[in-house]
């Protein structure tokens, strides 16, 4: 789990800092309040800085031409970034303090376990290979000791750096595939699933594959019938398009509404989070108030079970509703490890997250204040 | 920009159907009914959750006006001053001189302005039924007469029942029942015509109004 999360001079933020995140999270704010933002932040953050993370949410904001960059020094220099966008060159000129960031949010002692740990794995995937390539080594050995040696550098969310008078500097070069931004639907990664604000039979096809034929996709089946119906005993998923058998039937699932794909996803989505973190923009989008109590009810109760911490942005006032009725079934003894955040502008003009834990939720929502 | 009145106990009603009636402009924004009642008037119903709401809304930044009033009830006008100056102070308001109690912060950019009432009119102890007692009109006198010599004599004889300054709700209440329609709610009572909405305390009232929000023009 993330336990909080102290942003500085990335994206949107000059700085925001959330000291206590829990492992359901709920985010509400006003539009450009940095909801999204805070998302990329995470799949960034959760993903190691995975190229394809990184270079999909640059394409999405508009802000690179697929294939123009060889390496990510380059970011900081080459005219790539497409004119006249509200984005334009905000990474580029903060691509230095995003590293920073990233470096002051991982304790050196942390970072020195994690080389180690990937160190001494008995495969060498991609990045400690490029490890021991710029490390000028031949095997986890050397490599370690070079290590010792050589504190000045320190990998970071999947980016070699070297620190020289308290600034870092990227050293790994990537290829040109990797810089070029993803082509795939959605982002659905090694450590976090990521459902988007709209849904598309792409998006449920692609997660679905990683879950067909293994043991989760009784899991599905299992909460696709608690949550949407409970007549459900198939679900067939492909590029045709997605059924599913209810009452010895097949039918297809446009038929039985947007709403219906929207959980259908969510839920793959979940079932494909186990031990990792779900991510979802706008998760009302087509939901019914009635069915949201009870997709919360399933969040609740499997984000726990299978140790998911999950970050959820809304614009809904029946949302946040629907969500403090699951805190309330779920807390115990008055506590429940989920809250609820504003994201905002402060009347300092600093962006700030203001928290409401189940308590406060719970009266501000019976005063009718205006939490959104 | 929005603008919030905080109300302790269900005085809302009664409050805006007398400035309805002196005709005075809505606030600022909040022209149409439903937004009014919906956005612009939190009824909390106790002074805990008053707290809780005000400091809910200064940590809102587009909200630039609050309004509170609460009863001065046996605590008393200075407790309830220092409870609310208190907390704005802690969130980095500060007194301002005025005819009413108002904070400001320092902040052009996003600023706030915090005015409170606190019934009956700023100075004595006591609730909204104090207010609109001192709001009923000459022509309902034998009944408020009536109510007011009665519940004395009752309270005189039975002198645990309840506290002194409690005694004003209960001739207000009183006073309500001896009407042509008897035990009407107080916002309907405004409308009746069983308090009036031209007395000098209800001047005052819409002084404070008019100093706390921003009104439609």
């Amino acid at each position: 789990m993330i336990p909080s999360i102290h942003i500085k001079n990335f994206l949107t933020f000059d700085s925001l800092e959330i000291p206590t995140l829990k492992r359901i999270n709920l985010i509400g704010g006003k539009n450009n309040a940095g909801k999204t933002s805070l998302l990329e932040v995470l799949l960034i953050l959760t993903s190691n800085g995975e190229n394809r993370v990184l270079n999909t949410i640059l394409k999405n904001r508009g802000g690179l031409d697929q294939g123009s960059l060889t390496t990510y020094e380059e970011l900081k220099h080459k005219n790539s970034l497409k004119k006249n966008h509200k984005f334009d060159g905000k990474l580029l000129d903060r691509q230095q303090d995003f590293i920073e960031w990233m470096a002051r949010g991982v304790e050196r002692e942390e970072i020195t376990n994690r080389l180690y740990r990937n160190l001494s794995e008995d495969t060498l995937d991609k990045d400690i290979k490029r490890i021991l390539f710029v490390l000028g080594v031949q095997n986890e050995n050397e490599a370690i000791n070079k290590w010792e040696d050589t504190l000045e550098v320190v990998k970071i969310n999947g980016l070699l750096l070297t620190e020289k008078h308290g600034k870092y500097k990227i050293l790994n070069k990537t290829s040109e595939r990797d810089l070029s931004p993803s082509r795939e639907p959605n982002l659905s990664y090694e450590h976090f699933s990521f459902v988007p604000a709209y849904t598309k039979l792409a998006n449920i096809e692609k997660v679905w594959n990683t879950i067909v034929l293994t043991e989760d996709e009784d899991l599905v089946l299992e909460l696709i019938r608690k949550v949407i119906d409970p007549r459900i005993t198939k679900l067939s998923i492909g590029s045709l398009g997605a059924k599913t058998q209810i009452d010895g039937k097949p039918v297809s699932i446009k038929t039985l509404g947007e709403g219906v794909s929207r959980v259908l996803l969510i839920i793959i989505s979940m079932v494909a989070a186990k031990n990792k973190y779900l991510v979802i923009d706008e998760i009302e989008t087509a939901l019914h108030y009635s069915a949201q109590e009870n997709l919360w009810n399933t969040i609740f109760e499997y984000a726990e079970k299978w140790n998911i911490q999950v970050f959820a942005t809304t614009h809904s006032r029946d949302t946040i509703r629907a969500f403090k009725y699951a805190c309330t079934k779920y807390s115990k003894n008055g506590e429940i490890d989920a809250q609820y955040l504003r994201l905002q502008k402060s009347r300092a003009g600093n962006f700030e997250a203001i928290d409401f834990d189940y308590k406060n939720l719970d009266q501000s929502l019976d005063l009718n204040l205006e939490i959104r | 920009m929005q603008q919030r009145l905080i109300v302790e106990g269900n005085d809302a009603i009664a409050i805006s159907e007398i400035l309805i009636k002196r005709k005075i402009t809505p606030p600022k924004g909040y022209s149409d009914k439903e937004k009014f009642k919906r956005e612009f008037v939190i009824s909390t119903g106790s002074i805990d959750k008053v707290n809780f709401a005000l400091e809910k809304e200064i940590d809102s930044p587009a909200v630039e006006r609050i309004g509170i009033i609460v009863d001065a009830n046996e605590v008393g006008i200075v407790g309830r001053l220092e409870m609310i100056g208190n907390l704005l102070e802690n969130n980095n308001l500060q007194k301002t001189d005025s005819n009413w109690p108002t904070w400001k912060n320092d902040n052009d950019e996003s600023p706030l302005l915090v005015s409170l009432w606190v019934m009956p009119d700023n100075k004595a102890n006591g609730y909204l039924e104090h207010f609109l007692y001192n709001l009923i009109p000459n022509d309902y006198k034998i009944a408020r007469d009536f109510a007011s010599k009665n519940i004395d004599e009752y309270y005189e004889q039975n002198p645990k029942i309840i506290k002194e300054v409690r005694k004003q709700k209960a001739k207000t209440h009183a006073y309500l029942s001896l009407m042509e329609n008897p035990g009407l709610p107080f916002g309907t009572a405004v409308q009746a015509g069983y308090f009036d909405h031209t007395h000098e305390m209800a001047t005052e009232l819409e002084g404070w109004f008019k100093h706390t929000f921003l009104l439609e023009d």
